[in-house]
């Protein structure tokens, strides 16, 4: 069988994870306005070539594949950095790598480097009515707004479907820095700041269109689910090991904490819900390198069940840590509000589960006109 | 879909695929998918017994039992991957495995750790070919999670030694052959180290069988009484005072087994959801029910894809570690909630099967649920595994160290 990681990418795991140790989760109230808010953490990601994992190596990065870029993320989310990893240096590298030769050589430079930051706009929810204008004279201008978008303070650039059916076109949009809202304020998840974009005045480059531009959006949506359940996945088990080891250092009634059944089986089912998490993660994976037909069905899964890790397992840890874990003392709080702005995007759960059970009926009415 | 083979495997998959397509008893298909959570569809239980042996014995003749087993014992030497495609195969007639579970999946494997080299090429064949069933006379009314409490007394005689007590919840007993027997051969010494481990015929003299009834009103299991059964001294497995290493090796095959074979209800459930009731509506189209199916599927689908993570774990050479027990955990637990799920949706059409066999099967699941939640270690017993081996925490605080016989027990009722 042939489910999880190479010694190869467990290697580089190791490497990333020394580095991303330095993130720094307290951080000044203006950080993250329009660059990502652990500066330093980002520089030092770019000068090592993290930030370059998707870049293609002829511009600087090196080009490896999807797994890498699950580690990356799977780390991201582990080490609870306040920076886009997830957002640009995995879900939006992975999207352009589609069309690698159509992106401009500065572009993929400026990703490896950091001073370029993307974000897909995918979701329903927050995108409201992009359109594509293209004047007499062949040049192209945006128009539409996205909301509350996650990362998109830092971001330079946006990817985005604009129209439907044969209309439809893949749209690079460099964006412009007057078109973005200042963060959004009381933001649930305090290391991701928000804001909405307004895209007009965004300087635009289609990449595709009709049918191809839905094909590499599909897929790039996709892609950007599965790095989000890494994502999720790091979180839980960062969660879980900071509750297991409180519940060795803290005593109560003479024993540590971690000895009560009750705290014990709590503990539990935090590693079964993320156990179920890793195998859908992994199959996840395994779709995105060769399972074409099969990663629209496998991202939703992992989605779905990373969602419920990371939200059983920042609860809980924040339930271990007892009244520390409702302080900025600990780190719980950041778990707590993580794991829930992960669970409502890319993508609402509930769109996530109804859209995979219409793939099951789907693949039940192919199976029954078979037969 | 499968994505996941190693291209020697796929080749093995089609084979078995083809094999299977040509011999399969298709014709008992609708009674056999109904054995699917312990339901009782045949007319007796010989007439089941006998399609699950006829289908053992073609694959045994064919090369296609036992697969992970030695040549030498019955088997084909093959990896644990190969007997989860081979299963995954044979879908629905896999069913048919059930009476030869315990036998091939936990008994033999603590046969070929501790059984003579005579033993084992005289017993192991048979079991593989489906001709003898075996059981696993383990709990006691006294020592189930605490199965190294048991009581059942193993005295020295001429010879060999010379049973006494009481076993119960053991499934099969009734159409078994043998059995193996863990028993309480020293009660000076501490709890786990005065146990032994004996196989015994089950027709030996003083050897009393009842059936029990359990919960879906089936009686798989029984309680056995053991009155001055005489077993050989070459019948011991293991040491004398070693039976608790061997009872771990039959439980850690136990817990695994179970795991990679159990089905949760899922398909019946989609099934269900799907069909249009009497106003026309599919339950399936409310978004409550869509929410339930998408979280139901993704647990299985993470149950089978961490089946496959022990194997790739296993091929590589590594033994797994104690997350195995993660599968029969969410297993029965997602088992019992899509069965009342399933249930709910039917309505008043749930009370009764009345000859439905759509209904039937929802009951049989919802028992099954239950049943499945407490055998082979119950849902706290896996929690302590994971929350002890797996996360290290510190073990439960115990008061039965010292001498066995010092061990309290239950004070008489009354």
């Amino acid at each position: 069988m042939n489910l999880g990681f190479t010694p190869e990418h467990e290697l580089l795991r190791d490497e990333l994870r020394k580095l991303l140790a330095r993130a720094v989760h307290h951080l000044p109230a203006d950080a993250g306005s329009d660059e990502p808010a652990d500066a330093a953490l980002w520089q030092a990601l770019a000068a090592a070539g993290w930030l370059g994992t998707a870049v293609p190596d002829a511009h600087g990065g090196s080009g490896l594949d999807g797994a890498a870029l699950c580690v990356l993320a799977e780390e991201a989310g582990r080490a609870l950095a306040a920076l886009p990893l997830v957002a640009s240096a995995c879900a939006f590298a992975f999207a352009l790598r589609q069309v690698a030769d159509d992106i401009a050589p500065s572009l993929w430079q400026g990703l490896a480097a950091g001073g370029a930051r993307g974000v897909l706009l995918s979701d329903e929810g927050w995108l409201q009515a992009p359109r594509l204008r293209v004047a007499s004279g062949g040049s192209a201008g945006l128009s539409g707004r996205a909301q509350h978008v996650p990362d998109g303070p830092s971001a330079t650039h946006a990817l985005l479907l604009c129209g439907s059916g044969e209309e439809a076109a893949l749209v690079l949009a460099a964006l412009s820095p007057t078109g973005k809202a200042a963060p959004a304020a009381q933001p649930l998840d305090l290391l991701h700041p928000c804001c909405d974009i307004d895209l007009a005045g965004a300087a635009v480059h289609t990449l595709a269109h009709g049918r191809r531009a839905h094909a590499l959006w599909a897929r790039a949506c996709d892609a950007q689910a599965l790095f989000v359940a890494f994502e999720q996945l790091g979180g839980a088990e960062a969660a879980l090991d900071a509750a297991r080891r409180y519940s060795l250092q803290r005593y109560a009634f003479g024993r540590p904490v971690g000895s009560f059944q009750a705290i014990k089986h709590l503990m539990a089912e935090m590693l079964v819900a993320i156990d179920l998490a890793r195998s859908n993660c992994l199959f996840g994976l395994a779709a995105l390198a060769e399972g074409e037909d099969v990663l629209g069905e496998a991202a939703a899964v992992a989605r779905i069940s990373a969602t419920e890790a990371f939200r059983t397992s920042a609860a809980g840890s924040t339930q271990v840590h007892g009244a520390l874990g409702v302080t900025w003392e600990a780190d719980c709080h950041l778990f707590y509000r993580r794991a829930q702005a992960l669970a409502g995007s890319p993508g609402a759960q509930w769109r996530w589960k109804d859209r995979l059970v219409r793939l099951l009926q789907q693949r039940a009415a192919l199976a029954a006109a078979a037969a | 879909m499968n994505l996941t083979d190693l291209p020697r495997h796929a080749a093995f998959r089609l084979r078995a695929r083809e094999w299977i397509q040509q011999h399969a008893p298709w014709g008992q298909l609708g009674r056999i998918r109904r054995m699917r959570f312990a339901g009782q569809p045949f007319a007796t239980e010989h007439e089941w017994l006998d399609v699950a042996r006829c289908w053992q014995r073609q694959k045994f003749d064919a090369g296609w039992a036992c697969l992970v087993w030695p040549r030498d014992y019955g088997g084909q030497g093959l990896s644990p991957t190969e007997n989860v495609i081979f299963q995954e195969e044979e879908g629905p007639f896999a069913e048919l495995y059930g009476p030869f579970m315990i036998g091939q999946g936990f008994v033999a494997p603590t046969l070929m750790a501790y059984a003579s080299e005579a033993h084992k090429r005289r017993f192991l064949p048979p079991l593989a070919s489906g001709e003898a069933i075996w059981c696993q006379l383990f709990s006691e009314p006294g020592a189930g999670s605490d199965l190294a409490g048991v009581r059942l007394r193993a005295t020295p005689c001429a010879g060999g030694w010379r049973l006494n007590g009481q076993k119960v919840w053991t499934s099969g007993a009734h159409h078994s052959s043998h059995g193996i027997v863990l028993t309480r051969s020293d009660v000076d010494a501490p709890k786990h180290k005065g146990l032994t481990m004996f196989f015994v015929d089950m027709a030996s003299p003083g050897i009393t069988v009842r059936p029990i009834r359990q919960l879906s009103g089936v009686s798989h299991f029984n309680e056995v009484f053991f009155d001055e059964v005489f077993v050989p001294d070459d019948q011991r497995l293991g040491e004398v005072g070693g039976g608790w290493q061997v009872a771990l090796t039959t439980l850690s095959n136990e817990r695994m087994t179970l795991g990679a074979s159990t089905p949760v209800g899922f398909d019946e459930l989609f099934e269900l959801a799907r069909r249009p009731g009497a106003d026309g509506a599919a339950p399936i189209d409310q978004r409550g029910v869509r929410e339930h199916i998408a979280e139901w599927y993704a647990k299985v689908t993470g149950l089978r894809y961490g089946v496959y993570r022990i194997l790739a774990t296993l091929e590589r050479g590594e033994r797994p570690g104690p997350e195995v027990a993660v599968g029969k955990l969410v297993g029965a637990r997602t088992t019992q909630d899509i069965a009342a799920y399933g249930l709910d949706l039917l309505g008043a059409r749930g009370r009764a099967a009345a000859g439905n066999d759509e209904v039937a099967q929802f009951h049989e699941m919802f028992c099954f649920g239950a049943i499945h939640r407490i055998e082979g270690g119950t849902d706290e017993v896996l929690r302590n595994i994971l929350a002890e081996r797996a996360l290290g925490l510190p073990p439960e605080p115990r008061s039965d160290k010292g001498p066995f016989r010092d061990i309290l027990v239950a004070p008489p009722l009354g």
